[in-house]
């Protein structure tokens, strides 16, 4: 089985390729409101919405991993994947990663995209939606850098 | 061994967690001497570092992680590319109960919701 691209399965209606569709759009979606939010940070500021920022910006990642995983596996083992998507990996992006290394074929991040996606799993978590920190425009920038790398390495193809 | 999808989460000590360890104390020697209070194997090839060290007040997230950049590099890429999670705080952001990753990193069993 080759690696399925993130751009091979496009706008056609796919049934199978329901769950890779989902996650892919609702990635895409993330990507957006993280980007627009960004753009509203002022310089050299602390703010709410910086977090927001990498709030936003971790659910990218972890929607675009689980498309990648989904695409890369059999669409009758869907269902299955789906449960232990759900139940057993859920938004731990270190089980996600190791996941997809599990693969029948393996997909993993080059070294640089592994340091990327140690810096995300670092200053991310669901969590922060509670904490009230205000994180620094540039870290937030910083954050968004390294998801945006991550995102053209999945949709240029994984390889 | 046999290969499975989802191993066990928790904190195991390898060759690979015990060097990582070794070139962080020689970094910083007060260090705690237990191994698992700084670095652990949280799942096969998912390695995760927690520093605590009054050297990173003040510094953003990048610029901590330049000043143990020469630690990464000596590790190799290898035992580098496994390292998952990094922590870098300072002592007193460690007291704050409420920095979310450093619970998850004393609990890995623990629900990242």
């Amino acid at each position: 089985m080759t690696a399925e691209t993130l751009s091979d399965w496009g706008e056609e209606d796919h049934t199978e390729m329901g769950k890779v569709r989902e996650f892919h759009v609702s990635s895409s979606q993330h990507h957006a409101a993280a980007k627009y939010l960004l753009s509203a940070c002022l310089p050299n500021a602390s703010s709410l919405m910086a977090t927001e920022v990498v709030y936003l910006g971790g659910y990218v990642i972890e929607c675009l991993l689980k498309a990648v995983l989904f695409a890369n596996t059999r669409p009758r083992k869907h269902e299955m994947l789906e449960r232990e998507v759900k139940f057993e990996i859920g938004h731990d992006l270190e089980k996600l990663r190791l996941r997809l290394e599990r693969l029948r074929k393996p997909i993993r991040l080059p070294i640089q995209h592994g340091r990327l996606f140690r810096l995300i799993n670092t200053q991310w978590h669901t969590n922060l939606r509670y904490e009230g920190k205000r994180m620094v425009t540039q870290e937030a920038q910083q954050f968004m850098d390294a998801v945006d790398s991550i995102v053209i390495w999945a949709n240029e193809g994984v390889r | 061994m046999t290969k499975t999808k989802n191993p066990a989460a928790g904190k195991v000590q390898t060759k690979a967690t015990r060097t990582i360890y070794k070139r962080f104390k020689e970094k910083f020697p007060d260090l705690p001497d237990e191994v698992e209070e700084v670095v652990y194997q949280y799942l096969p090839g998912a390695i995760r570092v927690r520093i605590i060290h009054p050297s990173f007040a003040g510094k953003s997230f990048g610029e901590r992680e330049l000043l143990v950049a020469d630690v990464l590099t000596a590790l190799g890429e290898e035992i580098e590319g496994r390292i998952t999670l990094l922590i870098l705080m300072t002592p007193e952001e460690a007291k704050k109960q409420s920095r979310h990753m450093s619970r998850v990193f004393d609990d890995p069993t623990g629900e990242r919701l």
